[in-house]
């Protein structure tokens, strides 16, 4: 990649930003090729598109759970939507809040994140999103093993300065047991 | 009553702690995890084992929590006070939107919600009517219970601060259907609404296979809001008569209380019509009327 970019642009637009980092000017490349490098920013995720919801060809459902006594005899939590899209058949049902209106708003979000992954399925919201996830993971993963390296090589030092302090250190008993014994074979040899 | 079985049991155990409690009260483990991502969500952490230990004790999750979401609205629940149903939501909603595409003169509307609880529905109405649309309304509620009333209130002062009352106005007040009489109010009204006690003595004390009442209302909701059979419905034409009210919808549990409404109003007035309306689960919910050649004759369409 950085070799095709510095190869498009002229060489006084390739600058240094930082000393010893190159940056390059990605004005001549395509939209795509910026966008597979760093992770999509959370305020330019592309919007929901919920343009792509026509009332008219919405089938809305309140489901509000079996048979049984209704009104004030029975207490009713959930106000469940479903909803389905004619053209496409996609059924889509939300349960997500405790009211009714919030979950049809949602349903239809859900609905229309759905329409337009079938619309289009590259640089559809829920895809920028789903690269998005993976890449913050990857990154995590990248920076959690370069942090455990790092302590993992410091510990090695640490050990081999400890080792090394270790050896300097002077056993005096045994120094005293070699002294004596050597002073004793000399004066034997005498 | 059904019996959850082990599996159901230990599979909830899987996902949380705090899960096989609530199965108690729920029956169910999709309707039990909801639940639970609820008050996870709307209470906080250290209030948790609390919430659900109550739950657990058939308490209603909107006492737990403190509310119910109605309509746009977020009305708050508190024991002694009968909680908003899904039901009445609807009728609401679609009174409401039927009034805005129908009714054309914004100039004066007067509505009077007998036995209001927690004032659900006149609220709603106002927020539908005077803040969404501009209609000049004058909403009265009443209900006996003064529990229910200073909820009432409290729901008004909630909702207030976003709303411009300058106009339009939201009453409540105590006061007891049976003891009403015009002079309470020296005026007339457009339109009654009410969802009063409809549930008969027999139903309230037979178990919930045979049309009874659920284990959690019957422990715990106020039965002053549940029992009543027809002594509602009668008062409540009598005030429609009285009170020169062009239309009426009342909330109701059966078809004879239904057809007694209707035989009321022909008796004590002539010209009226009245209509049944049954809610998405296919149950009679309501019986409306309204005085014919009138603006109000939309009401045929519901």
């Amino acid at each position: 990649m950085n070799r095709i970019a510095t190869r498009l642009l002229p060489r006084n637009q390739i600058y240094s930003k930082y000393p010893g980092i190159q940056c390059v000017i990605h004005k001549a490349l395509p939209f795509f090729f910026i966008r597979t490098y760093g992770i999509p920013k959370k305020n330019k995720l592309p919007p929901r598109p919920l343009w792509l919801i026509k009332e008219e060809e919405l089938e809305e459902e309140f489901i509000k759970g079996g048979r049984g006594p209704g009104g004030q005899k029975i207490n009713k939590t959930n106000s469940k939507v479903q909803l389905r899209h004619k053209p496409t058949n996609i059924v889509v049902t939300c349960q997500y809040s405790r009211s009714q209106e919030q979950n049809r708003k949602k349903a239809r979000e859900i609905l229309a994140l759905k329409l337009e992954e079938l619309e289009n399925p590259e640089h559809c919201r829920t895809a920028v999103l789903k690269e998005r996830e993976s890449k913050v993971k990857q990154n995590k993963m990248k920076k959690s093993t370069r942090k455990y390296k790092k302590i993992e090589e410091e510990r090695q030092l640490q050990k081999e300065k400890e080792q090394e302090l270790l050896s300097e250190i002077v056993d005096i008993d045994s120094e005293l047991d070699t002294l004596v014994t050597s002073a004793k074979q000399k004066v034997d040899n005498r | 009553m059904t019996r959850i079985s082990s599996k159901v049991i230990r599979e909830a155990y899987k996902v949380s702690k705090l899960l096989p409690p609530l199965l108690r009260a729920t029956k169910n483990l999709d309707l039990a995890k909801c639940e639970l991502q609820w008050i996870k969500r709307e209470l906080p952490k250290n209030k948790w084992t609390e919430a659900v230990i109550r739950r657990s004790n058939y308490e209603p999750l909107q006492y737990v929590l403190g509310s119910q979401p109605f309509g746009s609205l977020d009305i708050l629940c508190r024991r002694n006070v009968l909680i908003p149903r899904w039901e009445t939501e609807e009728w609401v909603t679609r009174l409401s939107d039927m009034i805005r595409q129908h009714i054309k003169d914004t100039t004066q509307l007067k509505i009077l919600d007998a036995c209001t609880g927690t004032g659900c529905i006149s609220l709603l109405l106002h927020q539908k009517l005077s803040e969404e649309a501009k209609y000049k309304t004058d909403i009265l509620g009443f209900d006996v219970s003064y529990d229910a009333v200073t909820l009432a209130n409290d729901n008004l002062n909630k909702n207030e601060p976003s709303w411009s009352l300058e106009k339009s106005s939201v009453t409540f007040r105590k006061s007891n259907i049976f003891h009403w009489s015009l002079n309470d109010t020296a005026e007339s009204f457009d339109l009654i609404v009410s969802n009063p006690p409809y549930i008969t003595r027999e139903e309230y004390s037979s178990p919930v296979t045979l049309e009874g009442v659920a284990r959690s209302v019957k422990l715990y909701e106020p039965s002053l809001a549940l029992i009543g059979q027809y002594e509602f419905y009668e008062k409540l034409v009598d005030i429609t008569v009285s009170t020169n009210a062009k239309a009426f919808i009342f909330e109701l549990g059966s078809n004879d209380q239904a057809t007694y409404v209707e035989k009321q109003i022909n008796s004590l007035a002539a010209g009226w019509k009245t209509k049944m309306y049954s809610d998405t689960a296919d149950k009679i919910r309501c019986v409306l009327g309204w005085k014919k050649d009138t603006v109000w004759d939309f009401l045929v369409k519901f």
